[in-house]
């Protein structure tokens, strides 16, 4: 019996709404293991001394989630973080372009319709969202937003069995059928301006598709499904900084997309799930991480 | 002497939260129902970026209602810029957000209500899969089954993609739809089979008025222009618990009927209806609210239920045993839904968006999420860049109700939380309270512990403490 935790931290509970996706399996995995903290799903109010695989997702947020990330790390044999938050820093990390507590004031007493009191003080927030690996020692990164219930049920039966489990090394566009013909779109284009050739690649025709900068895996349901890639399983094997490496991939494609390059606007499509561990991120905070 | 009593983590909630009471010589001095999760700043996060990544952005405020964020936030979008989406667009989102109350319902009601309804040791879903295992495999065939619907017409499944300003970027092939509407007929035995042990189990139940406690207060929900169910469209309506209207608005109007404001203990806010002030103006949504509100139920099988409901709450009624009830019923309603939106011809129609153009504007809109209304405004630039943003959700809405709701609860039975051996029901019953909202913690921000002080001494639900 296998003494699992699964705990969610500043993130939104999507990745254990796609664990309760695996449905029937899930039911097995825990008959033949032995869940013992996940508040979403069970009452147990206190982390227990001794777990063998501790599976956390969402961001370091607040100072009670490092004080409870340190703790897991210091009772659990595995760690794994599930999720872009928890891998990456994730959406919420797009807030870091601002310190936290000028967010609160700015959310809880400037917003339109809010009439100001008190600011909330119940937990001390920190200055920024963060990755789990920030702070401790990740044995295994499942990432997506939310990962794929392939994918959990993949790491997870093969942790569970005694093995290693891999994370794919190749990009979205490995699996993806739209077609590519060599020519690019002179014009950088919004996905409401014009209705996209559902045959073609979705970056030659202009719209900004992440899926080569992005880690595959997936089967590429979104330009499957008429939108472009917007890169929530983080970089491709190999590569630290999933922006850095969509912008090369852009200078190729047109000229405007770098002209009209304001990082405020772009920040949400090129790093939408990874500036906390970014590159830009770290060159703009001076490398400050805690 | 002050004691402090935490129940901390609230469980089987979505999401933080904690609960904090003050007990004094046998009285209950305060209660506090505090969201911890951290803020992520969604509404500062949105600004400045791109108008139709909201829709994309946005959803990852709540694992559960990413549905209802991904939809309001392009409908807001559309708001802003005047734009009116084909037809098939409006199917095609209706049945995906009814589905959505297939998958959320189905979750709730099966491994987060029922085991505080049924009398089992294990209290979670291995325990009602121990207890009662067909009706633990019938809910997790319709959860399977709502998340089938979610996935062919959203693209994916937990965060979807395909609304974008101007309608849907795919539609549904003939044989999606067919294998769907098959499925569909056995989602509806389920369906019944869950409905009615949950029936059962309330026709069965002694009534002990303070379990749950009732509370008075405004109800708010979405009615359609027959002033039938809604979950898409329509207006506001606010009713009161004695069935008298005070309000009926559309979304435009939020900041003229609405205000806000903050809490020292909890990261989340409260709204208040502007005429009724801070005080007596905070209102419940959610499944009980909008059986509150509606004149009737037009989904067929969902109005049998109602009527079975009506025999055992009246209707509007104030006692929050109601709340899995109605949901009861409105799970009914999602599945007839659902199968309604696939049964028509509509959905096959081929072009399922137009091109749109960006102007600059204000926008809001309303749609219903599982635990209630949810609220997106954005204010908009000519070339499309989102300048601000506002976002109210269900928990939001209900957050400052949940809190008088226990507090009442609380004061009922102050004498049990001063004693240690009565106090760990007491508790027990403060986290089924919360659990009947349904609150979705990550939503109104994101978080629920419960901490009780009896006589200045701190007690918590964690473990070692009880």
């Amino acid at each position: 019996m296998v003494k699992i935790l699964l705990l969610g931290l500043s993130g939104d509970t999507g990745c254990q709404i796609a664990i309760i996706g695996l449905h029937e399996a899930l039911l097995g995995i825990l008959k033949a293991n032995e869940l013992v903290y996940a508040p979403t799903l069970m009452d147990v109010k206190e982390i227990p001394e001794k777990i063998d695989v501790a599976i956390i997702e969402g961001g370091v947020r607040t100072e009670h989630e490092v004080e409870t990330t340190k703790k897991i790390r210091e009772r659990s044999s595995i760690l794994i973080t599930l999720g872009s938050c928890a891998c990456f820093g994730g959406v919420p990390g797009l807030a870091n372009l601002k310190e936290g507590q000028e967010l609160l004031k700015k959310i809880y007493s400037e917003q339109k319709g809010t009439i100001p009191s008190e600011l909330p003080s119940i937990d001390k927030l920190l200055p920024k969202q963060q990755a789990i690996g920030d702070y401790v020692k990740v044995d295994y990164r499942i990432p997506g937003c939310p990962p794929e219930t392939s994918d959990i049920a993949r790491v997870l039966t093969t942790l569970l069995s005694g093995g290693t489990p891999e994370l794919s090394k190749t990009d979205v566009c490995e699996l993806c059928p739209r077609e590519r013909i060599g020519e690019y779109s002179k014009k950088l284009k919004r996905i409401y301006e014009e209705v996209a050739d559902p045959e073609r690649c979705l970056l030659e025709q202009g719209f900004l598709c992440m899926g080569p900068a992005t880690m595959g895996g997936c089967g590429a349901p979104c330009p499957k499904a008429g939108m472009p890639c917007d890169g929530c399983r983080g970089p491709t094997a190999g590569n630290s900084d999933q922006g850095l490496t969509m912008l090369d991939a852009l200078t190729s494609l047109t000229r405007e997309a770098n002209e009209n390059f304001t990082l405020s606007e772009y920040v949400g499509t090129i790093y939408r799930y990874t500036y906390p561990s970014s590159q830009l991120a770290k060159i703009l905070n001076g490398g400050g991480k805690k | 002497m002050t004691e402090t009593i935490m129940i901390n983590p609230l469980t089987r909630v979505e999401g933080t939260g904690k609960v904090k009471i003050d007990v004094e010589d046998g009285a209950v001095k305060d209660l506090q129902f505090c969201v911890a999760v951290g803020p992520r700043f969604f509404e500062y996060l949105l600004t400045n970026k791109q108008a139709e990544d909201a829709p994309r952005i946005s959803e990852r405020i709540c694992g559960i209602c990413y549905v209802n964020h991904h939809l309001v936030s392009v409908k807001a979008v559309e708001d802003a810029w005047g734009v009116q989406v084909p037809e098939v667009a409006t199917l095609l989102r209706r049945t995906l957000n009814a589905s959505s109350f297939i998958t959320s319902h189905t979750l709730h009601l099966a491994f987060l209500a029922l085991p505080d309804l049924i009398p089992i040791e294990n209290r979670n879903v291995i325990g009602v899969a121990d207890a009662a295992p067909e009706l633990a495999s019938a809910a997790l065939q319709l959860h399977e089954y709502g998340n089938r619907v979610v996935t062919e017409i959203g693209g994916r499944l937990v965060h979807v993609v395909t609304s974008v300003p101007g309608g849907q970027t795919k539609g549904l092939t003939g044989e999606a739809r067919y294998k769907l509407l098959r499925e569909g007929r056995v989602a509806l035995t389920n369906v019944r089979k869950i409905a009615d042990a949950i029936f059962e189990i309330y026709e069965k139940r002694i009534n002990d008025p303070t379990e749950y406690m009732g509370l008075d207060s405004p109800y708010m929900g979405l009615i359609n222009k027959d002033g039938g169910y809604e979950l898409y469209d329509g207006e506001i309506r606010v009713r009161d618990g004695k069935g008298a209207q005070l309000l009926q608005f559309p979304a435009q109007e939020y900041y003229k009927q609405l205000e806000e404001t903050t809490s020292g203990h909890s990261f989340t806010k409260i709204q208040y209806l502007r005429d009724m002030g801070p005080l007596g103006g905070t209102m419940r949504v959610g499944p009980l609210a909008r059986l509150n509100v509606i004149d009737m139920m037009q989904w067929g099988t969902a109005a049998d239920y109602l009527k079975a409901y009506e025999r055992i709450f009246k209707r509007p009624t104030d006692d929050t045993a109601a709340y899995n009830l109605a949901r009861t019923v409105e799970l009914v309603a999602s599945v007839d839904e659902v199968l309604d939106g696939l049964g028509n011809d509509v959905i096959m129609t081929e072009r399922t968006r137009e091109p749109v153009k960006a102007r600059a504007g204000v926008g809001y809109a309303f749609v219903e999420a599982p635990r209630g209304l949810l609220f997106h405004s954005y204010e908009i630039d000519e070339r499309g860049i989102i300048k601000s943003a506002n976002i109210v959700a269900p928990t939001t809405f209900n957050h400052k109700s949940i809190e008088k709701n226990l507090r009442l609860y609380a004061d009922a039975h102050a004498e049990a939380f001063s004693k240690q051996d009565t106090r760990k029901d007491a508790m027990w019953g403060i986290e089924k309270i919360v659990r009947a909202y349904d609150p979705c913690l990550s939503c109104s921000v994101h978080m629920v512990e419960v901490d009780v002080t009896v006589d200045g001494v701190k007690h918590t639900n964690r473990r070692e403490q009880q």
